[in-house]
């Protein structure tokens, strides 16, 4: 029998992302970007992140599930297009997810959010905005300052009057 | 410049006053940058060429003395400023989403880029001095100083003033182009 219905159940590891090496360096940059992209795995550690449950055959077949929102290289993102929305709802959906995966019981709920984990996470990866970006950046460009300011005087053995 | 030294340079004994400071001071930094101050622990100073502007923020560089993968930086007046394959140094650290400098950017002489590439990757020590930071540092307020000396020298120059012997005369150094070769390499 073919098709998703004969898969058997399994847990396992979802599909590392492709090695990029033969490719363009620009997308080797890319890549880079993608996997440094801390929000996702802050917000879930690699444990978390990288392992599912998926029922064979069933409604929440994680690969079902991943085909239907989109997680699938050959599909476009059901939210794609919309980052700012994706992000919106990928946040709101995880939270939830977090607080639903201290129960072990519950795999309905986690092979529900598994593939939209994955597609959110593509989707906040990707797709952040510069405007996120800086409003990350300034508040540690100012800390930075405040940093040396108090460093340069507790760090000095003299006495240090800066202007 | 002097500051960004005499915090992240190690001293003859291989300590650095930010590690003093972290160590005894740290209870001076407000709450939410003691993260912070311990991410700026690991800063480098190196010289990085840009690759390119990142799409988001910053620009895409890479380290030509260590090598590695393609940095984020995140600054925004290299963004602006800095065109494709320029070379410069600066301090850096990783900030967890991306890297941040310091602040202090100076140019990097190809030469001096050149020959410190090939000593690391000989496995031999930077052919600077003392550090790459204060040679580098000390190239950047040579330079700066050089060419408002020129500036001051194309001047157009107004009569004479009367002086007296004992007045100092304004003192000029050697032609800047003499000069710029004054580095502080070994």
């Amino acid at each position: 029998m073919d098709g998703v219905n004969d898969r058997e159940w399994r847990s396992g590891i979802a599909s590392p992302m492709p090695s990029q090496s033969a490719t363009s360096p620009r997308s080797e940059i890319g890549l880079n970007a993608i996997n440094r992209s801390p929000p996702i795995s802050r917000a879930f550690p690699l444990p978390v992140r990288s392992f599912f449950v998926s029922a064979p055959g069933g409604v929440f077949d994680a690969e079902v599930l991943a085909h239907i929102f989109g997680d699938d290289a050959e599909d476009e993102s059901p939210i794609g297009g919309t980052p700012n929305c994706a992000w919106t709802h990928s946040r709101s959906l995880l939270a939830t997810s977090l607080v639903s995966e201290a129960q072990p019981e519950n795999l309905l709920w986690r092979a529900l959010v598994t593939p939209l984990r994955g597609t959110c996470s593509g989707a906040i990866n990707g797709v952040m905005t510069p405007d996120e970006a800086l409003t990350l950046y300034r508040p540690i460009r100012a800390g930075i300052q405040r940093v040396l300011k108090t460093g340069l005087v507790g760090g000095s053995k003299f006495r240090v009057r800066l202007q | 410049m002097v500051s960004d030294l005499a915090l992240f340079e190690p001293n003859q004994r291989g300590t650095r006053a930010y590690d003093r400071f972290l160590g005894d001071h740290a209870d001076t930094l407000e709450p939410g940058d003691v993260d912070l101050a311990h991410q700026m622990a690991g800063a480098r100073f190196s010289i990085l060429r840009v690759l390119g502007s990142h799409d988001l923020a910053g620009v895409w560089v890479e380290d030509v003395i260590n090598g590695g993968e393609p940095i984020w930086v995140l600054d925004e007046g290299l963004e602006v400023s800095a065109p494709d394959g320029v070379e410069f140094a600066m301090r850096i650290f990783d900030a967890g989403d991306f890297y941040a400098g310091f602040g202090i950017v100076v140019p990097a002489d190809p030469e001096v880029t050149d020959f410190c590439g090939q000593a690391v990757s000989r496995g031999n020590r930077l052919p600077v001095r003392h550090s790459l930071a204060a040679a580098l540092y000390a190239d950047a307020i040579w330079d700066e100083w050089m060419r408002l000396e020129e500036e001051h020298a194309s001047r157009p120059r107004r009569a004479a003033p009367v002086m007296s012997c004992d007045e100092p005369s304004p003192v000029h150094g050697p032609s800047g182009a003499a000069l710029r070769r004054r580095r502080s390499y070994i």
